[in-house]
């Protein structure tokens, strides 16, 4: 299964390529920007931060059909929110991870 | 961009071309020449227009001054009765048409209309879309620019509520807004309620597009007043629907 659909991207949000590319361009800014201040919410137990900024990742990348990355995302966000327990440094990792490999499998 | 003078009379011309360019007076449409409206209509006979109050005069002179911006690329002018000698000063007056002239005008000056009818028929209803996240935002602008069925519709996009309040204060003709919920400081679910309490925004329609979709919350915007829901990831079929149900394209003519 990729790590993003987007023939799914395509075909739903009416885009060509040219356009979705320019999108993901976008994405990539928006995230290099995000990722940094989730880390610092992190590391300063934020967890209010930690759900919205989260909460913005998932909103990015599940719009855009990144798959993988919007279900690390969301799980980062209800351990923020407090529903469920557990250290969001690993995953914060593995989001990083999958938003490489899913930029790579685009060919970026 | 060209400009088109016309003299026209009700149900004959405008009913030749299938379109209601009736309605229109000269001065209201010279005082909305300087915001781009490209089309200059008269009504009735063209010495009633122009003559009794200069107005010829005065067209003269706008199409001299439009000139030297260098707005418009060519000046058509069509008239039933016009002194046409006292334009010769207007060097970008490429043609000027006498009605039953020749009837092959009526299709060219049609196809020259279509694609400018809707912009003096009716001012664009403006969407306001509202989400912290500017992908999204911009997803949401692509659909509509991509969507001819929304063609009637301008979208401005916020990042917050504090900005979407901003603008809906500032600009006029917001119909619509589309509402994330969970958004930073003011979600859009407060933001609903404000909506809705205030006199000023009571008509104006609102879709809910989050991520938020459990029943409850979908429960809870739909008693608080909202007009639309959908649940995000965003599929532009079912955006450009819901948009058209609340505001239908209007029928020209």
């Amino acid at each position: 299964m990729p790590l993003v659909d987007v023939e799914a991207a395509l075909e739903e949000l009416g885009l060509d390529k040219d356009d979705f590319m320019e999108f993901v361009g976008d994405l990539k800014e928006f995230v290099s920007e995000t990722l940094p201040q989730l880390d610092s919410a992190q590391v300063s137990d934020n967890k209010i931060q930690i759900r919205e900024l989260a909460h913005s990742i998932k909103g990015a990348v599940a719009n855009l059909r990144f798959l993988k990355a919007a279900e690390v995302a969301q799980e980062i966000e209800r351990i923020g929110a407090g529903v469920k327990t557990g250290d969001v440094a690993p995953l914060i990792q593995e989001l990083k991870s999958i938003l490489e490999s899913s930029y790579a499998e685009l060919g970026l | 961009m060209q400009l088109i003078l016309f003299n026209i009379e009700r149900n004959s011309f405008c009913a030749h071309l299938g379109a209601d360019l009736t309605g229109k007076c000269v001065v209201k449409e010279l005082n909305k020449l300087e915001e781009g409206i490209r089309i200059l209509l008269t009504e009735g006979d063209a010495r009633y227009v122009i003559d009794p109050d200069g107005r010829e005069s005065e067209i003269i002179e706008y199409l001299q001054s439009l000139e030297t911006e260098g707005l418009f690329e060519r000046i058509y002018i069509y008239a039933e009765e016009l002194s046409i000698d006292r334009f010769g000063s207007v060097s970008k007056l490429q043609h000027i048409y006498q009605k039953g002239a020749d009837p092959g005008i009526h299709d060219e000056l049609k196809a020259i209309i279509e694609p400018t009818k809707n912009a003096i028929q009716t001012e664009k209803m403006r969407v306001l879309a509202i989400d912290d996240v500017v992908i999204i935002r911009n997803i949401i602008r692509t659909i509509f620019d991509k969507s001819s069925s929304l063609s009637h519709l301008e979208v401005i996009t916020a990042g917050s509520v504090a900005e979407a309040k901003s603008v809906l204060a500032n600009k006029e003709g917001i119909e619509l807004v589309i509402l994330d919920w969970m958004m930073p400081k003011i979600s859009g679910i407060d933001f609903l309620r404000y909506l809705r309490s205030d006199n000023r925004y009571k008509s104006v329609k609102v879709i809910m597009c989050t991520s938020v979709g459990e029943r409850a919350k979908v429960k809870e915007a739909i008693g608080i007043g909202v007009d639309g829901y959908i649940v995000k990831p965003i599929v532009r079929a079912d955006l450009v629907k819901k948009v058209v149900e609340l505001l239908p394209m209007p029928v020209a003519g």
